[in-house]
Formats: C-alpha cells, sequence, structure tokens
C-alpha cells in the first residue's frame, strides 16, 4: 500500500470523528490496487459479513478464498455460526466446516460442535468441553430469566428467537460440560446456594462461610428441607461473626495490646512517685508484658463471648424449621440438626466459657498480675520455649505445642534454681469456676504466651 | 493625548489554534515516550511483522495527525466566528478548543476502550496510539476549561 496514499487516506478519514476503523479502513480500499485485503480487513474490523461481499476473488476460479476466509474470520471473532453458511467452499478455499470448528473452539461454544461429525465434531467437543464451567450456564439462566420476564410483558418474535437460542445454547453446554462441571453447576444453581454466592459475590461473606454456608444447605436437602430467608439470613450472620478474624483473640495487634490506657498511664505515673516501692527489674518488665498480653486477650474473649451468646440466642430462635409436612417428630430432628452443624462447629472456634467464669479470670491477672505465681509462671513457659525451639529448629508452633504438653504434666518441667513461686497449682488447678483462689484460663493463657513470645522475640 | 486601546490577551488573536494544537503533539510525542515500555509489550499480540515493525518506528510521529486536524477545525470554527461578526465574543475562544478536543478525546475513548481488535491493522492502531490521542486530547480540553473557568471569573471581575 503506498504510503502517502494511506497516510493522505488516514488523514481525510481522521475528518469524520469519531469513525469506526473498519469504516475508515474501508475508505482507503478504493484508493489501492490490492483491494480484496483491504475490504477484507475493513469488514473483519467492522464485524460486517456484507462488507465481505465487495471481495471479488480476483485471480481464483470455481472459489472465493478471501471471501470465505472474510465470512470465517467475523464468525470466529463474533461467535455467530449463521455467518458460516454464507461461505461458499470449494477448490483452494476454506469450508464451512472449518467455520464451525473455529467459531465453536474460540468461542467456546458446543453448539458449533454440533454441526460436524465424526472425528472432527469429537475434536471440537474435546478441546471445548473443560472450558464450559459451571458460572456460564448461571450466566445464561440469568439471561433467559430476564427474556422470559421481558417476553410476558411485551411478547416479541425477536425476543423469543433469542430466547429459543439460548434455551438450545444451554442444552448443548449441559451436554457437552465434564462430569465435574455439571455437578458444580448443579450446586450453584440451587436456590438456596444461589443466596450464598450472592452474598459472597457483593463482598458480604468471605470464602470461608460461603463453604460452610453451601455445606449446610446440601446437608439440608439431603435430609429433605430447605432453609427460608430469614434463617439462611440469621445463620449466615451467626457465621459471618465466628469467621471473622476481629473476632478471634489470636489475631488482636502486638501493639494494640501493649498500649497503656489513660487510666494506667495515671497508675504508672503514680506508682513512680511512690518512692517506698521498689520498681520492676527489666526481666520483671518482660514478663509483666507477657502478662498484659494475656489481660487483654481475655478482656477481648469476654466481649466476644457476650456478643455471641446474643447472636446464638437469636439465631436459635429464628431457627424454626418446617419440615414441609413430614411430621412434628421429622421437624424436631432437623431443627436438632440444624443447631449442631451451626452451633456444633462455631462454638469449637470460640472459648465457650461463660462471662462469669472469664471475668473470673480476668479479676485474678489483674489483681495479682505482678504476683510471683504469674511471673513464675510465664518465666517457665519462656525457658521452656528456649529449650524447645533449640530442638525443634526455630519452629515457634512446635515449640509452643511441646511446652504447652509438658507444663500441663509438670509444671515445673523447664525450672531452673531460681524458682520465683510455687506456680504449679496455677495449672494444676482446674480452670476458673468460682471456687479457685488462683485460676488460669487456660486456653486463653496459652495463646497468650505463644503470641507474646513471637512479638518479643521478633522485636 | 492619545487614547490606547486596551491590551487584548494574545491569546484571543488568531494564534491560539496554533499554539494549542503545537501542546496537542508534543503531549502526544510526550505521552508515546512515557508509555513506549507497556505499548510495545502488548503489540506482541501483533501477528503481522510488518505492521508490526512500521508501527514501531512511525507510531511516535503520529502526533501530526490529531495535531493537523484539530488546528484545520479550530481555525474553521474561528473562520465561521469571524464570518458571523463574533470576533469580539473572546468567551468562544476556549468553547472552541473544548469541541476540537473534546471530538479527539471521544475517538481516543472509543478507540482505546470500545474498539475490538479483530485485525492486525486495528491492532497496530489501537495499540500504538489510541492513549497517546486520549491523553493530549483531555490536556488540551482541560487547558481549554481552565482558559474558559479564567475568562468567566476575569469577566465577572470586570464588570462588577
Amino acid at each position: 500500500m503506498p504510503k502517502k496514499t494511506f497516510l493522505v487516506a488516514i488523514i481525510t478519514s481522521t475528518i469524520i470523528l469519531p469513525g469506526c476503523l473498519g469504516e475508515l479502513i474501508a475508505i482507503t480500499c478504493d484508493f489501492i490496487p490490492d483491494s480484496d485485503h483491504c475490504y477484507q480487513s475493513a469488514a473483519v474490523q467492522s464485524a460486517d459479513p456484507t462488507g465481505c461481499d465487495k471481495i471479488s476473488g480476483e485471480g481464483f476460479e470455481g472459489s472465493n478464498p478471501p471471501r470465505d476466509k472474510c465470512y470465517m474470520q467475523i464468525a470466529a471473532n463474533t461467535g455467530d455460526l449463521d455467518i458460516c453458511k454464507r461461505m461458499q467452499g470449494g477448490f483452494m478455499s476454506y469450508t464451512p466446516e472449518e467455520c464451525f470448528y473455529e467459531t465453536a473452539v474460540n468461542n467456546e461454544n458446543p453448539s458449533g460442535c454440533n454441526l460436524l461429525s465424526g472425528a472432527q465434531k469429537a475434536d471440537c467437543l474435546r478441546k471445548v468441553s473443560p472450558n464450559l464451567t459451571a458460572e456460564k450456564v448461571v450466566d445464561i439462566d440469568e439471561q433467559i430469566e430476564i427474556l422470559k420476564e421481558e417476553l410476558a410483558q411485551n411478547p416479541d418474535p425477536d425476543l423469543e428467537n433469542q430466547l429459543k437460542g439460548l434455551e438450545t445454547k444451554k442444552s448443548d453446554i449441559l451436554d457437552a460440560m465434564t462430569e465435574d462441571n455439571r455437578k458444580q453447576y448443579e450446586r450453584v444453581s440451587d436456590p438456596g446456594n444461589k443466596m450464598v454466592l450472592k452474598d459472597y459475590a457483593v463482598g458480604d461473606i468471605d470464602m470461608e462461610t460461603k463453604e460452610q454456608l453451601i455445606d449446610l444447605n446440601e446437608k439440608l436437602k439431603q435430609a429433605g428441607t430447605t432453609m427460608t430467608k430469614e434463617q439462611y439470613e440469621s445463620i449466615r450472620d451467626y457465621y459471618k461473626f465466628i469467621n471473622d478474624p476481629k473476632n478471634d483473640i489470636e489475631k488482636m495487634d502486638e501493639k494494640e495490646l501493649l498500649k497503656d490506657r489513660w487510666n494506667e498511664k495515671l497508675g504508672n505515673t503514680l506508682d513512680t512517685l511512690k518512692f517506698w516501692k521498689s520498681n520492676s527489674t527489666k526481666e520483671e518488665a518482660k514478663l509483666d508484658e507477657q502478662l498484659r498480653f494475656y489481660e487483654r486477650m481475655l478482656e477481648r474473649q469476654i466481649a466476644i463471648d457476650n456478643q455471641m451468646t446474643e447472636i446464638q440466642q437469636d439465631t436459635e430462635r429464628d431457627i424454626d424449621i418446617v419440615s414441609k409436612g413430614v411430621g412434628k417428630y421429622a421437624e424436631d430432628k432437623i431443627k436438632d440438626f440444624v443447631i449442631k452443624e451451626v452451633f456444633g462447629k462455631a462454638v469449637s472456634k470460640a472459648n465457650s466459657a461463660t462471662t462469669a467464669i472469664l471475668g473470673e479470670a480476668l479479676d485474678n491477672v489483674k489483681a495479682e498480675a505482678k504476683a510471683k505465681e504469674f511471673r513464675g509462671i510465664v518465666r517457665a513457659y519462656n525457658l521452656g520455649m528456649e529449650e524447645e525451639l533449640k530442638k525443634a529448629g526455630g519452629n515457634i508452633e512446635k515449640a509452643h505445642a511441646t511446652v504447652m504438653k509438658k507444663m500441663q504434666e509438670n509444671p515445673y518441667e523447664y525450672e531452673d534454681q531460681n524458682t520465683f513461686a510455687k506456680y504449679g497449682n496455677l495449672l494444676e488447678n482446674g480452670d476458673c469456676n468460682g471456687k479457685n483462689p488462683h485460676c488460669l484460663d487456660k486456653e486463653v493463657f496459652w495463646k497468650a504466651m505463644k503470641k507474646s513470645y513471637t512479638y518479643q522475640s521478633t522485636k | 493625548m492619545k487614547n490606547s486601546s486596551p491590551k487584548s490577551c494574545f491569546l484571543n488573536s488568531a494564534i491560539f489554534p496554533l499554539i494549542f494544537s503545537a501542546i496537542l503533539g508534543i503531549t502526544y510525542t510526550i505521552s508515546y515516550i512515557i508509555l513506549k515500555d507497556g505499548i510495545l509489550a502488548e503489540a506482541s499480540s501483533i501477528t503481522s511483522p510488518v505492521i508490526s515493525e512500521s508501527f514501531q518506528k512511525l507510531a511516535i510521529y503520529g502526533g501530526i495527525i490529531p495535531l493537523l486536524d484539530a488546528m484545520i477545525f479550530m481555525y474553521i470554527l474561528y473562520g465561521l466566528k469571524i464570518l458571523f461578526r463574533l470576533k469580539k465574543f473572546h468567551i468562544l475562544n476556549p468553547i472552541i478548543v473544548m469541541i476540537v478536543a473534546g471530538a479527539w478525546s471521544a475517538f481516543g475513548y472509543h478507540l482505546a476502550y470500545r474498539e475490538p481488535q479483530f485485525t492486525n491493522i486495528a491492532k497496530a492502531i489501537i495499540i500504538f496510539t489510541s492513549k497517546p490521542i486520549l491523553i493530549s486530547s483531555a490536556t488540551i480540553f482541560g487547558l481549554g476549561l481552565i482558559w474558559l473557568i479564567i475568562h468567566i471569573i476575569y469577566s465577572f471581575k470586570k464588570h462588577a
């Protein structure tokens, strides 16, 4: 294509703004010798099959390969299989079957494969079927719903044809899908699961909550019942609360845990004025810092448990499963099943102690945080971690698990000569239950020790 | 005593289409240079080596086309303004700039985000020129808008 003519044509064509590139290219075709390829480019870019009709096929007899290629490229780009039927085919040219194959594979449309036969069809389906995902069928379902709603209000023959086309496409996809993808589709197209996926798509719930809700829904289906919208919302909110990282005391921010509150700052200032009291040594201050972790995590656990108790009560009230006429016995069985499924799993994630018991643990550590017993047990833990970390090759999780186990069996396992005090009863006694003068909430304590040790060793 | 006529801003003379077109061309070139790495990475999708190499050599000069086109159109509109005896309405000058820049911005946006890339020539035009056209024309549009706002504020102050 001569450069000058091309340049002039482009400048001229850009005066007409805004133009489509295909039309701009078509304008230049009359000025250049090889107009067939120019018209082909213009038609393909515009996705306009009538533009292919201008291709004369000069130099070919009995067939028109540039025109056939034009139709084939437009069909492959747009996914419109009907364009392939315009092809003439013939000697040295492309065939409609090649067009169906290209279009089907490029657009992952098994309807194109169904227009073929024999080995070509099998090959086409083999390439297309792994890409036929459940989401594609769900999209088509949504389009079908929209069309049906529209047709109910405004009957229109074009829309009816579109609807038929979509239903055929859906049927072809379901036939050609792999087994796994088909099962996935059955899973996601369930009305109960649709609610879950919608909430997940808008970011209302995370992946873990989504999987738990879908799992619950599947089990309810097998038990012969489904959740109502209100039940679903209640259970969703419960799972969401439980899975929220903010409600996991192990994920609390270390710097926030160690910040003094205003009353503590005041207390610290007053303490420094009491000259008759000796200040903590560096070693004691380090142990107190670890105990601060325990204290703050206990406080947060109380708050979480309070809120969880409220939500749990609300959810139990909202679960009023109707077994759809199966009978009172079945109703109770299903209700128990749901409660076990929902609360059974959720409770294992959070501390199940009541507020009163945790409160007692908190009072203990606040009153005696600087007492020898508490400092002693933290010191023993640190000694144990130093020893076990060497054996575990620096793996804090592994070392922590070993220390926790050994100290539960023998609280003085790691003790050296310089014991602070007899702290064994803190571990030997049961959890705080209103009867122990010195009690420890073991679950929160061990979590706090691991967190604080990790923090101090990386400081 | 001589009465000196109030000085008019030089931009309100017939020079403004030249100035704004020049800025358009320069901004196009600067944008192309800044975006070049990304453009060349995207250009690997062009399967015709002839088209790809031609555009790699010539695309940096592509600013000439919008420059000339914008200048021609701005002068056409300026000429119409004089023809209809609206010469003293200087507020129309930034509007002329915004009309032409707006049209090129629309074209640049269409190329960058709407036009499909079905052929190699289309891919090349879109990949190499669409974003520089969009950025440079949007810049001129913005400058025209600032000029218009300054003009309006100045007019209010003058008549206040």
